[in-house]
């Protein structure tokens, strides 16, 4: 459609004006696009690499410590818990919508009074995971009204994906993904999340082929990091509290190959269950680890 | 029961039962090792990964779950002997509860006072918390009954507190609900050293006590008599019983059931002197534990999620305390209620429910009118203006109403309760068809993904059904016997914590939206749903009210009750079916764990409203004041992030109730 085609120019335009002054203003030309509320960090994170500020965003202080990145920018409210945003809050100037997911709602139709509520999250879908991701990351530009950039950034992370997979080529070690949950239990990655999509888009291996949940991991106790013994190990930060003190005598951790053999990284926090930019600060993250001599040139066509 | 009989077969088959699921676990986690078992047990090859899993914690485990479970046994031994209450143990007192909430705080708070030494923080959890409760029935001269109560009130209390925490933390402290929930997985054998030292102090100090301890099996005089100091004795004996019990907590988290059941199971199937049940409890308690963490391991591998082995013994155990219950013998004196049912009569009780009811209005409007006002950016606390009318209908009112009826119900369901039993410190809370109601939620949670709020009332109601039915079936033969209806509750509350582990730990992603449930939300209250449940909160008040005559004459005792012409069975079964009915309705919406049901009606009569129709009243005002109060500060106090009402309440009850026992 011409129209369509036109308004897509326009935004293009639109969003290169911004992207120049983003950099000298501290807040972006809002009127444009709907404000938009999101209980969910993989949303809220999708919407800021889509370059739309959140109108409001659960849980921002918990955010910071398990997304990190991208940042949620100082205008953005601060809505409660992710489950149970405050409508209190909300109803005193709701915003034009409310992008919940299936996680965190029930009785959306109480929510519908105050605002128009979407559920839309990459995984209560039937989709493999990476599609599932480029889906909801579609939908959201669709009502941010950021196609292009929504493009863009699909096509981004793509690129980001296969110079990964170039970059991992020589890596020829399974991988552990983990994240410790105490000293003696770690959550570790396997299919069903996007280090399931990393493995299957690139030559690595998982190290981890037991079950896992619907949210693709299994919690085990350490010594199941064993099973594989010539596998490499990636550790997802943050540890939670008093982890990092009592590694050191874990008789276990100390004694796996991988830790012998010094082939233990940590990684800085990335959102597993997030969305395309999670997806690519992985990729860095895992390079970075993986095969450091190979410097990842960032996936931005620029 | 014959008296030729021994535990000696009990023991046997336990035994049994370690060795082979052992030998099973063994050879399908290490069958790659077959031929090198004993080797890699006592000198690993420090270049084999698997030599070393097998050395850190094959062992270790088992040597942990044994030393574990005999630790708590010879505790619940020491106890049960010092207070002369079958029913005392590590978990019953409040110790466990009390020593995980001292380790809570301190991995918030204190971090380095964790490396300095879990066990001290633990020790003085638990020690605060069993003093709590000794504190509390001091009174009741340590009467086993009320020395339960008081120590599941407590545990009720440590558990509002840490679920209180917790729901602002769960991203980074999934750890702690794992320990929580008492995991064994050993990775070193710190914890195996760590362990049999305390223990064997501990047992040769128990040892060396037994033959003092033994005498308290005479008349009290009659030790006294033989220049026994028994003040000294006692705080001895519960000094190491809690201090082994914080041992076992700091290393592995809290497991359920063992320091009860290891002593009952001696003591039923034959252990007769001190000396027997100590040295039957010990191997008893301990393989009693492995068994089930050797069940644990069997299964483990079969799913992505972790079952923790404490919270496993605590499932098993609840069914097995119903079982016991009607086989102990509650030789102790009934709670003293004297003085608490016989407060002096004020003059003019019906000033005071007016002045009641007055201050609820006023509690009702600071609710609907005075929270966060956007402005801007930022929010800052104000009265709402007229202009915001809508918004206050729309999104205030409901929660303020909603939680003023289920006050209402808890209210009144602890005020029949508390009449009906003669007992001051019953409530739908201790009795478990709150812990029914969500029994049956987290059961329909655990099975689809998503679900609708139909399926949930259907859910609760179907728990409460259950529990009542538990109820009825472990009380009718003895006539709804007061002791054993709030024992029977005790059970059933204590599956519902054990479930409620169980789901924590399994780090699923769905149990912070359980935990922000079982904390009692009033989120979800829209208008319609409220409009019902102020229907059903009238409708019951109105079948409430004409049953006075029942409650007058039930606390006067089933022979004086039937002298004056009540069905005293059939009354108790009415009164019953309306206290389930209230329960499941408010439960509902403001979760299994406020203070209400207990503590309303216990004000009221702490005011002077001691007649049935005054206490009703008054306790249902006071109800409805608690939970408006409790929802409107859970909704304020960390604004925009929102507490429970039900935690709030239990939180404020949980003090009002330890503060008002001295009068009991």
């Amino acid at each position: 459609m011409p129209r369509h085609s036109l308004a897509s120019i326009a935004a293009v335009a639109r969003f290169l004006v911004l992207a120049t002054l983003l950099t000298f203003t501290t807040h972006a030309d809002a009127s444009a696009t709907p404000r938009i509320a999101a209980s969910n960090w993989t949303v809220a994170e999708t919407l800021i690499a889509l370059g739309v500020t959140p109108y409001a965003v659960a849980d921002i202080p918990n955010y910071n410590a398990w997304v990190a990145a991208p940042p949620i920018p100082p205008a953005t409210l601060d809505m409660g818990l992710r489950n149970q945003p405050n409508l209190e809050l909300l109803a005193q100037k709701p915003p034009d919508v409310l992008i919940s997911s299936a996680l965190f709602s029930r009785d959306n139709a109480r929510l519908e009074h105050l605002m128009p509520v979407r559920l839309i999250d990459n995984f209560s879908s039937d989709l493999p995971y990476f599609d599932a991701t480029v889906e909801m990351t579609r939908e959201i530009a669709r009502l941010s009204h950021t196609e292009d950039r929504a493009e863009q950034l699909i096509a981004e992370t793509k690129r980001t994906l296969t110079r990964t997979s170039e970059a991992l080529a020589e890596v020829n070690r399974p991988v552990y993904v983990v994240q410790f949950s105490d000293p003696r239990h770690v959550r570790v990655f396997g299919e069903g999340n996007m280090v399931g999509t990393l493995m299957a888009r690139t030559g690595l291996d998982n190290a981890w082929t037991g079950p896992t949940n619907g949210w693709g991991y299994a919690n085990v106790s350490l010594d199941r990091l064993a099973e594989t013994p010539n596998a490499h190990i990636v550790v997802i930060r943050p540890f939670p509290r008093s982890v990092n003190a009592e590694l050191s005598s874990n008789h276990i951790w100390t004694h796996l190959p991988a830790v012998r053999e010094g082939r233990v990284s940590e990684i800085d926090p990335v959102w597993i269950f997030g969305g395309l930019r999670s997806i690519e600060r992985l990729c860095h993250a895992l390079v970075g680890a993986l095969a450091p001599d190979v410097t990842l040139t960032d996936g931005d066509a620029s | 029961m014959s008296r030729t009989r021994s535990p000696r077969w009990i023991v046997l088959l336990l035994a049994a039962g370690v060795i082979t699921l052992g030998y099973v676990n063994l050879a399908t986690q290490f069958g790659d090792l077959e031929g090198h078992w004993w080797q890699a047990m006592l000198s690993p090859d420090d270049d084999r990964i698997r030599q070393v899993v097998l050395h850190f914690t094959l062992a270790p485990r088992l040597l942990v779950a044994l030393m574990g479970g005999a630790a708590l046994a010879l505790a619940g031994c020491l106890m049960q002997q010092v207070l002369r209450n079958p029913l005392a143990s590590p978990a019953t007192l409040g110790v466990t509860s009390g020593a995980q909430m001292a380790l809570v705080i301190a991995t918030l708070w204190g971090p380095s006072w964790m490396l300095a030494g879990r066990e001290w923080i633990a020790l003085a959890g638990g020690a605060g918390a069993a003093a709590l409760v000794l504190a509390l029935s001091w009174r009741a001269r340590l009467a086993p009954m009320v020395v339960v109560l008081s120590g599941l009130v407590v545990s009720l209390y440590a558990g509002a507190v840490s679920s209180a925490l917790l729901l602002f933390h769960q991203q980074s402290l999934t750890g702690l609900f794992i320990w929580g929930a008492g995991a064994l997985a050993q990775d070193s054998w710190d914890d195996t050293r760590f362990l049999a030292v305390r223990l064997g102090i501990v047992l040769v100090l128990a040892l060396l006590l037994l033959r003092p301890l033994s005498l308290l099996d005479l008349e009290e005089e009659g030790a006294k008599s033989l220049g026994i100091s028994m003040r000294k004795l006692r705080f001895a004996a519960l000094g190491l019983g809690i201090f082994v019990t914080a041992c076992v907590v700091s290393a592995v988290g809290l497991i359920g059931f063992i320091g009860l059941a290891a002593p009952a199971i001696a003591r039923l199937s034959g252990a007769r002197t001190l000396r027997q049940r100590l040295g039957w409890s010990l191997p008893i308690g301990a393989l009693l534990l492995a068994v089930t963490d050797q069940v644990v391991q069997a299964l483990s591998p079969l799913t992505a999620a972790l079952l923790p082995t404490g919270a496993m013994t605590a499932a098993l155990g609840a069914p097995l305390l119903l079982w016991l219950l009607p086989r102990l013998s509650l030789n102790g004196a009934r709670p003293v209620t004297r003085g608490a049912m016989a407060m002096p009569r004020r003059v003019h009780p019906e000033r005071r429910l007016w002045l009641l009811a007055g201050v609820a209005v006023a509690v009702v409007i600071v609710a609907l009118g005075f929270g966060f006002v956007l402005e801007g950016r930022s929010a800052h606390p104000a009265w709402m203006g007229l202009g915001d009318l809508g918004l206050v209908i729309d999104w205030r009112l409901p929660r303020v109403a909603t939680a003023a009826a289920a006050g209402l119900m808890l209210a009144l369901a602890g005020t029949i309760l508390q009449r009906m039993t003669g007992n001051p410190m019953a409530s739908p809370e201790v009795l478990g068809i709150s812990a029914g109601v969500a029994i049956g939620v987290i059961a329909l949670m655990l099975l689809p993904l998503g679900i609708a709020p139909l399926s949930r009332s259907l859910g609760g109601l179907g728990g409460a059904i259950a529990a009542l039915l538990v109820l009825i079936a472990c009380n009718r033969r003895n006539g709804f016997a007061p002791e054993r209806l709030l024992l029977t509750g005790i059970a059933i509350s204590s599956l519902l914590d054990a479930m409620r582990a169980i789901v924590l730990a399994s780090d699923d992603p769905r149990a912070q939206s359980l935990l922000s449930w079982l904390s009692g939300s009033t989120y979800y209250a829209s208008l319609t749903s409220m409009g019902w449940i102020v229907v059903i909160a009238m409708a019951l008040l109105v079948l409430v009210l004409p049953l006075q005559r029942w409650l007058t004459l039930l606390p006067l005792g089933a022979p004086t009750a039937k002298a004056l012409g009540v069905d005293v069975d059939r009354s108790r079964l009415i009164l019953l079916a309306l206290v389930a009915l209230l329960t499941v309705a408010a439960t509902l919406v403001v979760g299994p764990l406020s203070f209400v049901g207990l503590l309303a009606p216990h004000m009221a009569r702490l005011m002077g409203l001691n007649r049935a129709r005054h206490q009703l009243v008054g306790a249902a005002l006071l109800g409805m004041i608690v939970m408006v109060a409790a929802d409107w500060l859970g909704r304020n106090l960390f604004f925009p992030y929102q507490l429970p009402a039900g935690v709030v309440a239990a939180l404020i009850g949980g003090i009002y109730f330890m503060w008002g026992l001295r009068r009991l």
